[in-house]
């Protein structure tokens, strides 16, 4: 009965997602090729202004580039897209009872799957600059991903409902989305800012794992696995406590839609 | 644990919705109203209602518009949340407040059977179990690969009806679901109406069709502005009904 029930859930999860993404690229004549086209467009511009003016001596700057743009797109989307995932569903939520996690984890499973496409073209890209990541780095590597993935969702389990009652919401966080966007070290490496202002960068969760994912990738080292197990210590009360906010907003959140 | 013959039990359930005077969604609406008091006014839309149904048991909820049914049905669905008392629902309940939910006119109809059915709580290996049965009582398959926007609205209708009425479930939430289709299609319907009846399943009713109230119903709650009126005999619960509704006009 239970065995059912979730297979059941994870089926909802996949329907929902596939509707998504036929929606998505119907009608668009390069359809899906656009999950590469657009992050590969930013880089090629990206690339071309910063690796020419700023970090001439950087060395494999390109692929850093490359490795903290796609980790970036993938948070950035899948909180965007988990935020708006309640109202934009309110049709199917104000006429049948399904769970909210759901429909906001069947929301970000399109830039799930972008996001692995993409790392395919990365590993190409590193491989053709005989870059060649252990085996323990790239394990290394997914545990990062999976904790970007993660924040990103605790993130929209508590936003996604407040979302509901607040709609400056998207535009706030679309704005932070830029300024989170240059506090998190893509296009430079934490070492080019002041010690000072590198431990302000750390605030932001993202600057660890985009940091952490160049050097176990790009540079094939270990870095302090400490301050990891400090992230997820800090990562995991918060992660249940957006799941018990999300619960308990839950309850009048459809006839406020 | 309630009773075994007890389908739902509702106790002493109300809800209320606050509706402010102004709506403040955005941050300048709040700051630029930060003075003055939000104020709400208070809709009552269901008060103190309690009553239980039995399994196998037709059961009508009749009233006014406005009178609280369909908030009701979608407390009983799990839409909405009561702001006092509990609700037992023991079998699985099928979402029947309106059909075709999640139906998205850019896909096909075999797409949306699929989605509609997966929200619908059917699995996909009961789906494809039962979508040649689901096709076949649509009428439609000509048109199952085309796409649902260029379906006309009753072969929308009868998509929905099909793949609901496939829902294998104990309970059904029905809210004026019947008067479907064509002459003929709507004759199918009853049948099935009518099977669906002797089979046993147990079945919430909401609707003005007194005919239809009168010929179903085991007992029929009536409900004026979200207070119960009468439960019981559904010649009684509509008579009282049609009396003060005459009286009103």
């Amino acid at each position: 009965m239970n065995q059912k029930n979730s297979n059941h859930n994870w089926e909802m999860i996949w329907m929902l997602a596939k509707t998504d993404l036929k929606m998505r690229y119907q009608g668009s004549w390069l359809g899906i090729i656009w999950i590469f086209l657009k992050p590969l467009c930013i880089f090629l511009v990206l690339n071309f202004v910063f690796s020419h003016l700023f970090f001439k001596d950087n060395q494999n700057y390109s692929m850093r580039l490359l490795l903290g743009l796609i980790l970036w797109f993938f948070f950035s989307e899948t909180t965007t897209v988990g935020m708006n995932s309640l109202i934009s569903k309110a049709g199917i939520l104000k006429k049948i009872y399904i769970p909210k996690w759901i429909i906001i984890i069947s929301a970000t499973v399109h830039s799930a799957l972008a996001f692995f496409f993409n790392l395919i073209i990365l590993f190409l890209f590193l491989f053709a600059y005989k870059i060649y990541p252990g085996l323990p780095q790239i394990l290394l590597f997914f545990v990062y991903v999976i904790l970007v993935f993660g924040i990103s969702l605790t993130f929209s389990f508590f936003t996604a409902p407040l979302f509901v009652r607040l709609r400056d919401l998207n535009q706030i966080w679309e704005v932070l989305l830029q300024v989170l966007f240059y506090a998190s070290p893509i296009i430079y490496p934490v070492s080019a800012v002041p010690p000072k202002v590198q431990t302000i960068l750390y605030l932001n969760p993202m600057t660890l794992l985009i940091e952490h994912s160049k050097m176990v990738l790009i540079d094939n080292t270990v870095p302090r696995l400490d301050h990891l197990l400090i992230f997820i210590i800090i990562f995991i009360p918060v992660f249940f406590a957006s799941l018990w906010y999300l619960k308990k907003s839950s309850k009048n959140l459809i006839e406020n839609m | 644990m309630i009773n075994q013959d007890i389908a739902i039990k509702v106790e002493h359930v109300s809800k209320s919705f606050r509706i402010p005077q102004q709506r403040r969604n955005t941050i300048r609406e709040r700051i630029l109203s930060f003075s003055t008091k939000m104020t709400y006014e208070t809709f009552n839309a269901l008060e103190d209602v309690s009553f239980e149904i039995k399994k196998g048991e037709f059961f009508s909820i009749i009233g006014r518009n406005g009178s609280g049914k369909s908030t009701l049905l979608k407390i009983l669905a799990g839409i909405y949340t009561p702001d006092k008392g509990s609700i037992k629902v023991n079998g699985k309940i099928s979402p029947f407040l309106e059909l075709g939910v999640g139906f998205n006119p850019e896909l096909s109809g075999k797409d949306n059977i699929y989605l509609n059915g997966t929200l619908l709580g059917l699995t996909k290996k009961e789906i494809v179990n039962s979508y040649d049965k689901i096709v076949a009582f649509s009428e439609l398959d000509r048109f199952i690969h085309l796409k649902v926007k260029n379906y006309s609205s009753g072969m929308q209708v009868r998509l929905a009806f099909s793949v609901a009425i496939h829902a294998n479930k104990e309970i059904l939430l029905l809210d004026e679901v019947l008067a479907v289709g064509d002459a003929s299609f709507q004759a199918k319907c009853h049948q099935v109406f009518h099977n669906l009846i002797k089979s046993g399943i147990t079945i919430v009713y909401v609707s003005h069709d007194k005919v239809s109230v009168q010929k179903y119903s085991d007992r029929a709650l009536y409900l004026e502005s979200g207070k119960t009126v009468f439960i019981g005999k559904p010649e009684e619960a509509l008579s009282r009904y049609l009396s003060t509704d005459v009286a009103r006009e």
